[in-house]
């Protein structure tokens, strides 16, 4: 099914990364029973598609198994503790085609209930990264992997995570084996989705894993 | 191409380019009801966090809230709160109004008149524009990370894959972001040339970003605000697939990005490509003109300038 025409894997042209988000949306709408997150859509614009995920967070929701220190920073006043009846803040993440690396690339933002966006990277960390993806979310540059930019769409700023290690991570992930278009955000996420709280949702996983893991089967048996 | 290290003519000038700025504290952070004015030819390939430290010094006394920092310091034009991850020469060519007067396609330098120049902006310390601009802080590690990344990937862009920049030593890394914080050339190329000129590597892409204000970008979705930029960028080769492997040019590569704003590949029809403050021919190979004219990052930032 490979195409000598479209850049090999991990890279994506525009007309994959289209069918990508396609399928990956098309399994969202047939999982109904799944509370984890409030939408997945494509938004459409100029620079190209976007997978738009949308997630509720609790205000004094913590990431599993958070770094001690992130905790008691003085400095940041949306660290407060809140009444645990606080509204829900709003994680939107968006996914854009790097046209430079070729690569998906993770966009996101946290507004609070009246809309206003949070910054502090501190609070980032506390309600979207878990302890495991900490080290290495600020092992490299200011914020790590992690850092704000203007975005392709919007022009507003929001966190990003650097795209440029995303093709490695997914070559060593996906390796020799043949990866399927409908698998690719999966893997994706599983990578750089997951270090900021982007987990495919569960059920979401099961329905597809099984089709997915049949045609995988099916393609390894034509080649034997 | 230059020896190693040495600049072409073209290069020294465009790092010798400077644009006075007029510098006047907002009104409503100041004690004073004319605030004092802060003047200052600042290069073009520079950004102007890079001025914030002698901002707050100049206007510490005309301050009504003095606890702040140079870190909290943003400037604007005219409303627009004025990106600082851009160096100042995109910005003034996308903001000042200048650009609208390049109408001149004979390339004979026209003096910018005396309402443009210098270009006026306004300081603010307090009241970020979060819907705008990134924050800063007091190192300007966001800074040097922005442009970092800038370098970084118009490197992957010219070579294809992150190992030039990722085999340049922790002192080079450096010195080339020191070299543009002073305003040093030859310090400049003797790293830069390293990441142009990788041995055993041919070239792939050449790093452009065509910046379009809100006006040229009629189709955006979303509510433009003051300031709104559409960036458009793609994978643009140094030479166009045919068996003879055509040079490409400027024309032929914005005809490709944005067919709409210019349809013709030889001749401005619509709109004009504005660098470095001059408009650009579109017959200029695109290769040759990111050896001498990219900015300091290695990009192209060409602003799209609408003819009346």
């Amino acid at each position: 099914m490979a195409d000598a025409s479209l850049p090999p894997f991990p890279f994506l042209s525009h007309q994959k990364f289209a069918w990508t988000c396609e399928a990956f949306v098309w399994a969202f709408d047939q999982c109904e029973d799944q509370e984890d997150w409030r939408s997945a859509r494509i938004v459409k614009s100029p620079t190209g598609p976007c997978l738009r995920i949308i997630r509720e967070v609790r205000p004094d929701h913590e990431a599993p198994d958070p770094l001690p220190e992130l905790e008691d920073h003085d400095s940041d006043p949306e660290a407060l503790v809140r009444p645990p009846s606080a509204p829900f803040l709003t994680v939107e993440y968006d996914i854009h085609l790097s046209p430079t690396y070729q690569v998906p690339t993770l966009y996101f933002s946290i507004r609070d209930a009246f809309g206003q966006p949070i910054m502090s990277v501190d609070t980032i960390y506390r309600l979207l990264v878990s302890g495991y993806h900490a080290p290495e979310l600020r092992a490299t540059g200011i914020m790590g992997g992690l850092g704000m930019v203007n975005h392709p769409m919007t022009d507003r700023p929001v966190f990003f995570i650097h795209p440029c290690q995303t093709a490695d991570a997914l070559s060593a992930i996906g390796g020799e084996r043949e990866v399927l278009l409908v698998e690719y955000l999966f893997m994706w996420m599983g990578v750089i989705g997951a270090c900021v709280g982007l987990n495919v949702p569960l059920q979401m996983a099961q329905a597809l894993g099984m089709t997915t893991w049949k045609e995988d089967i099916d393609s390894k048996d034509e080649v034997g | 191409m230059a020896g190693a290290s040495t600049p072409s003519a073209l290069q020294t000038q465009l790092w010798a380019g400077s644009i006075p700025l007029a510098i006047r504290l907002a009104k409503q952070e100041s004690k004073t009801y004319e605030s004092d004015v802060y003047l200052v030819y600042f290069p073009r390939i520079s950004y102007l966090p890079l001025l914030h430290r002698r901002l707050h010094e100049f206007f510490f006394s005309s301050l009504i809230d003095q606890n702040v920092f140079p870190a909290d310091g943003w400037l604007s034009y005219e409303d627009v709160p004025l990106k600082w991850h851009y160096p100042v020469g995109l910005l003034f060519d996308l903001y000042s109004g200048a650009s609208e007067q390049l109408h001149d396609q004979s390339g004979v330098e026209q003096d910018q008149p005396d309402e443009i120049l210098p270009w006026k902006l306004t300081l603010h310390f307090s009241d970020w524009p979060t819907e705008h601009l990134v924050r800063l802080d007091p190192d300007n590690d966001a800074l040097r990370d922005a442009f970092r990344n800038s370098v970084k990937e118009a490197c992957f862009l010219r070579h294809g894959s992150g190992k030039v920049i990722m085999s340049l030593s922790r002192e080079d890394s450096t010195k080339l972001w020191l070299a543009v914080e002073q305003q040093n050339l030859a310090m400049f190329n003797s790293v830069n040339q390293k990441l142009l000129h990788p041995p055993g590597v041919s070239l792939r892409y050449i790093p452009l970003k065509v910046y379009l204000p809100a006006a040229a970008a009629v189709d955006s979705t979303d509510q433009p605000s003051p300031g709104h930029l559409r960036v458009v960028q793609s994978l643009v080769t140094p030479t166009i697939s045919t068996p003879k492997g055509q040079t490409q040019t400027l024309g032929m590569a914005l005809n490709t990005l944005l067919p709409t704003l210019f349809p013709s590949r030889r001749s401005p029809l619509l709109a004009l490509p504005v660098l470095h403050g001059a408009v650009v021919p579109l017959s200029v190979p695109v290769e040759t003109l990111a050896e001498v004219a990219a900015y300091a990052d290695g990009f192209l930032h060409i602003a799209v300038v609408m003819m009346a």
